[in-house]
């Protein structure tokens, strides 16, 4: 019972922080394609804080993962 | 020209992939017990012959990343001293390792001429460093038997915290101790209780946010590389042939970007702590 508990936690934190993450990084990908292919020339500009926005959306979903990995291994 | 280097490309690959493929399925590492096969791993084994405790495998790939950077820095010393010379000498047609540490060269100057405002020779140093080294460690997982040094906290808290070191030390010889601290405290405030109160607050507000940036630089980094190892291995549990060698192609793409992604950060943190108007 406790064990499926944590499983079923595990899943919901992964999944949780994942669409969380996917659903961010959609938005700013989203916003950027559009601005570079509005204005060409941006393309520079906009690389390093794009890559940047991006890892630090991902930083939430990693540390879910984290969370989850360490529900399923205690 | 270009179209053989990709078809060449292409073969090792497939020969890689069934190398790998090979490989995980001769470990008898199947699926069956555990949903993470666990593979020969050839640190283990220079640990066990050595006597020593197997936790010092970040060590061994943090050793390994210096070998291949020195011979690569010493026998292409010439070539990027050119490539940094001329700001338009293109890569080669043909790929080549020299041709490679041309590319990285070109890229590590060009992100430091952005970052820092006048030329620093320090601050590009640091960021060179630090690229090639991250990423020589991430990229030493995607050779089978190795398991990547960057995927564990120890190694990479050891890479955070120098640079914390490092960009406190610059901040502070750069404007002076005193200045220094006292730009923690945020702008200053001509209103009479909040002038008191809010620098206080904001200083407290810094110093947690300055000490957890070598945490959280160093938890990306393990997060996502041992999570892609992670991936290929329950990949490797669940498919054994081919589909885990398509996770390689991930891996390259997440060993270069998390590369980056750190030597970025700690550009920025040490041009945020030199340059004076913040």
């Amino acid at each position: 019972m406790e064990q499926g508990l944590v499983a079923l936690a595990a899943g919901l934190a992964i999944g949780l922080g994942a669409f969380g993450a996917a659903t961010a990084q959609a938005k700013a990908a989203a916003a950027t394609f559009e601005g570079v292919t509005r204005n060409p020339s941006s393309k520079d500009a906009v690389f390093v804080p794009f890559i940047l926005a991006l890892a630090f959306m991902e930083f939430q979903a990693i540390l879910a993962f984290i969370v989850a990995f360490l529900l399923l291994q205690g | 020209m270009r179209c053989f280097v990709l078809v060449r490309l292409a073969v090792w690959w497939l020969v890689g992939s069934v190398v790998f493929t090979g490989v995980a399925w001769a470990a008898g590492s199947g699926g069956e017990d555990s949903a993470v096969p666990t593979f020969f791993n050839i640190y283990q084994q220079i640990a066990y012959v050595l006597g020593l405790s197997e936790k010092v495998y970040p060590f061994m790939s943090a050793l390994l990343a210096l070998a291949v950077i020195a011979v690569m820095g010493l026998r292409y010393r010439s070539y990027v001293r050119r490539c940094l010379a001329s700001d338009q000498l293109e890569p080669k047609e043909k790929f080549s390792l020299e041709s490679l540490t041309e590319t990285i060269a070109k890229f590590i100057y060009d992100l430091s001429k952005d970052l820092f405002s006048k030329a620093s020779p320090h601050g590009t140093a640091l960021i060179a460093s630090l690229f090639l080294f991250v990423l020589v460690m991430n990229l030493s997982g995607l050779i089978p038997f190795l398991p990547p040094g960057s995927g564990d906290f120890s190694a990479n808290l050891g890479i955070g915290l120098s640079v914390f070191v490092v960009y406190h030390v610059a901040g502070i010889r750069a404007q002076g101790f005193w200045p220094y601290i006292k730009h923690f405290s945020g702008p200053k405030v001509n209103i009479p209780v909040l002038g008191l109160l809010l620098p206080i607050l904001i200083f407290v507000v810094e110093i947690i946010s300055h000490s957890f940036r070598p945490v959280s630089l160093s938890l990306r980094l393990m997060g996502n590389i041992f999570g892609d190892h992670m991936l290929v291995g329950v990949f490797t549990g669940m498919v054994t042939w081919f589909i885990p060698s398509l996770l390689l192609f991930f891996g390259v793409l997440v060993s270069i970007v998390q590369a980056f992604v750190f030597s970025l950060l700690s550009g920025i943190y040490l041009s945020m702590a030199v340059s004076e108007d913040h």
